[in-house]
């Protein structure tokens, strides 16, 4: 009784050979998917950054990963939007909004913006904790919301990085909804603040 | 009477070859399982070469898994059943003069045969039909009258008639 024959093996291989092909192919596609699931970043290890104009250079979530090495910072996830492109306004409303952290934004866009319902306030303990010299703040209801990022006359680093409009005032917003910002925001989230961390490096 | 097929011992060897491979078969996907999930448990953020590890162990056990259940399974099950079959079944008789052995083998529902050319005389008129056997007849009565019995034309004894 020989259960083991190569001629067998050879002549079903033939008909077989899809199973071992698809199997194969579903293998990788199953791992690949379950590890990446398994170790995808917490919220807490990552900061999401929305900006209202095109990046030149994508070497910039490096290069702010690189300036926070003390932290637990493991992904800096820029995402970009145009604010004259059409979909600019539901990108801002979902992405923006809802899912990213800080948000460098033009004055043709926070000055059509509710602040109060979208931005964190930025007070007097927050400036004390996250920020180390005076800034230039946009107000709303003479409340500070925005920090001052560039405009026609003060420079940042980020124009290495990032294609600023040279006629626009461009201010940096940190999201209500965010979950980085300690128990400051919508989330009650005190041991973790990476994104007001982040701010320094932002604005240097 | 020679007994080319032992039908109990026969029916009761297949059974236990079918019942080892599934038991090898359970043990080694048991095996292989817990190691795919320790290493994927134990993996940590630089994870490449577990991943690695994990795809090429999954598709051993893919591969195994479809190659045991076309092939070595498969034969085993077909030998089971006929065998099974054969313990349930009747023999049926006849009478014919053994013309020819050939070696190669042939496959007929997953089992693998030999076939000897037969003369059968039938109303006086002889006919040539083909028997299967399982095994290789040791001492083939050439040009012989011999009492066969078959089952699904299957050799299964035969006896030389002086």
């Amino acid at each position: 009784m020989n259960l083991f024959s190569k001629k067998t093996f050879t002549r079903k291989l033939t008909y077989d050979w899809p199973f071992y092909l698809l199997s194969a192919l579903l293998a990788i596609v199953f791992w690949r998917g379950a590890f990446g699931l398994l170790h995808r970043y917490k919220f807490y290890e990552k900061v999401e950054l929305f900006v209202a104009a095109s990046l030149e250079d994508t070497s910039l979530s490096k290069v702010i990963r690189k300036q926070m090495d003390d932290e637990p910072l493991k992904s800096f996830e820029i995402n970009q939007a145009l604010p004259n492109d059409h979909t600019f306004l539901p990108k801002l409303h979902n992405v923006g909004y809802n899912y990213s952290d800080l948000l460098i934004l033009p004055s043709s866009v926070y000055e059509n913006v509710l602040c109060d319902e979208v931005f964190l306030e930025i007070n007097d303990s927050l400036i004390n904790d996250y920020l180390d010299e005076e800034k230039t703040f946009y107000k709303c209801n003479d409340l500070n919301y925005g920090l001052l990022i560039r405009n026609s006359s003060q420079t940042s680093w980020l124009d290495d990085f990032i294609n600023f409009d040279i006629e626009e005032s461009y201010y940096l917003f940190i999201s209500g909804a965010s979950k980085n910002i300690g128990n400051l925001g919508n989330f009650q989230t005190p041991e973790y603040d990476l994104a007001l961390k982040c701010l320094k490096v932002l604005l240097k | 009477m020679i007994e080319v097929i032992k039908q109990k011992e026969s029916f009761l060897h297949s059974k236990q070859k079918l019942q080892k491979l599934i038991i090898y078969y359970v043990i080694f996907s048991l095996i292989l399982l817990s190691l795919i999930t320790t290493f994927f448990l134990m993996s940590t953020e630089n994870y490449l070469i577990l991943l690695i590890v994990n795809i090429a162990l999954t598709i051993s056990l893919f591969w195994g898994s479809i190659y045991l259940f076309t092939n070595p399974f498969k034969t085993a099950l077909s030998y089971y059943k006929f065998f099974k079959d054969l313990n349930d079944g009747s023999l049926s008789q006849s009478y014919v003069l053994f013309k020819e052995h050939k070696l190669e083998k042939i496959l007929k529902q997953d089992l693998e045969y030999f076939v000897i050319v037969v003369n059968e005389k039938n109303n006086d008129n002889l006919y040539e039909r083909e028997v299967y056997s399982l095994y290789q007849l040791d001492d083939f009565p050439l040009n012989k009258l011999v009492k066969i019995e078959t089952f699904g034309n299957v050799l299964i004894k035969y006896e030389e008639i002086k």
